[in-house]
């Protein structure tokens, strides 16, 4: 095993690969502010073959299928699922948020309220 | 257009040929300066949760947030004309704003430290007065002790007296 007693094995997370898998971009999950646009829009669920349950028992916080409402409801009571309800409690992160946090125009916390924010976006307009 | 961006991460300057540029399936572009803000993205950390982002120091206010020296640097997507003296009178006034701004967040920092450094002067007074005894004289020390050794037996020898009074 790689380096002798004392020594650290040399590439020791090469075969993370559900870890890499989780990371990649390929099948890149929804981000924050798309979940926050989807919950404004309220689509209807469309039968979809290719996801578990066609698609019939979906939580819009997490974007995620299920096979049934039993599971959806055990979800709900989930912890990753209040965790998420947590973070969307305060408005997504923009790139204009990082650009005011850098010194492009006054940063305003999101716990201040997003009205900081619109009325400086406006105002740049 | 050439134009210095900034990363979507840690809000640093993100130079022509440099850093790279995720675009998700919906258009929307995200900029990175180096491959360690692109991976906490792909990781979805909140930029407003890592300490090393400037989003984070300054929804914690660490740093200065709201400032009219802010306004000055702006996007602006109206093309100006090349003036000589325009120019010159643009990069004086940017070398100025800067300076002031530099000050601006230099006091804002300072102030927000004094907090801190009144706590610790009142620790050290504390640890002072509880080590006390380490920077007497030792030799006025013992003479004290004497004279309290004295003053306690002369109450001794005082207090039987006292008591039998009482009994009386």
């Amino acid at each position: 095993m790689g380096a002798g007693a004392g020594g650290r094995r040399k590439r020791a997370h090469k075969n993370d690969k559900h870890i890499k898998k989780k990371y990649r971009t390929k099948r890149r999950t929804k981000d924050l502010d798309e979940v926050l646009e989807d919950m404004q829009k309220s689509l209807p669920r469309r039968h979809t073959a290719d996801v578990p349950g066609s698609g019939q028992h979906y939580c819009l916080m997490c974007s995620r299928t299920f096979m049934d409402g039993k599971a959806v409801k055990s979800h709900r009571n989930s912890k990753p699922h209040k965790q998420r309800l947590r973070s969307l409690m305060e408005p997504a992160y923009t790139q204009r948020e990082a650009e005011c946090a850098a010194g492009k125009g006054s940063y305003y916390s999101c716990r201040q309220g997003e009205k900081h924010m619109t009325h400086t976006q406006t105002q740049s307009q | 257009m050439v134009r210095i961006e900034r990363c979507y991460f840690c809000s640093s300057p993100v130079y022509p040929g440099h850093g790279i540029m995720f675009v998700r399936n919906d258009c929307k572009t995200f900029r990175f300066c180096r491959s360690k803000c692109h991976k906490a993205f792909k990781k979805k950390k909140n930029p407003r949760k890592a300490k090393w982002t400037k989003a984070f120091r300054k929804s914690h206010s660490k740093e200065l947030t709201v400032d009219s020296a802010f306004e000055f640097e702006k996007k602006r997507h109206v093309p100006v004309k090349y003036q000589r003296k325009l120019w010159e009178k643009t990069v004086d006034a940017i070398q100025r704003v800067e300076k002031i701004k530099q000050r601006r967040q230099d006091r804002f920092v300072k102030n927000r430290l004094k907090a801190g450094l009144k706590l610790q002067e009142e620790a050290e007074k504390r640890e002072v007065e509880q080590g006390i005894h380490l920077l007497q004289d030792p030799r006025a020390i013992t003479q004290k002790a004497r004279e309290a050794q004295l003053q306690r037996q002369k109450d001794k020898d005082k207090t039987p007296a006292m008591e039998m009074e009482t009994n009386d």
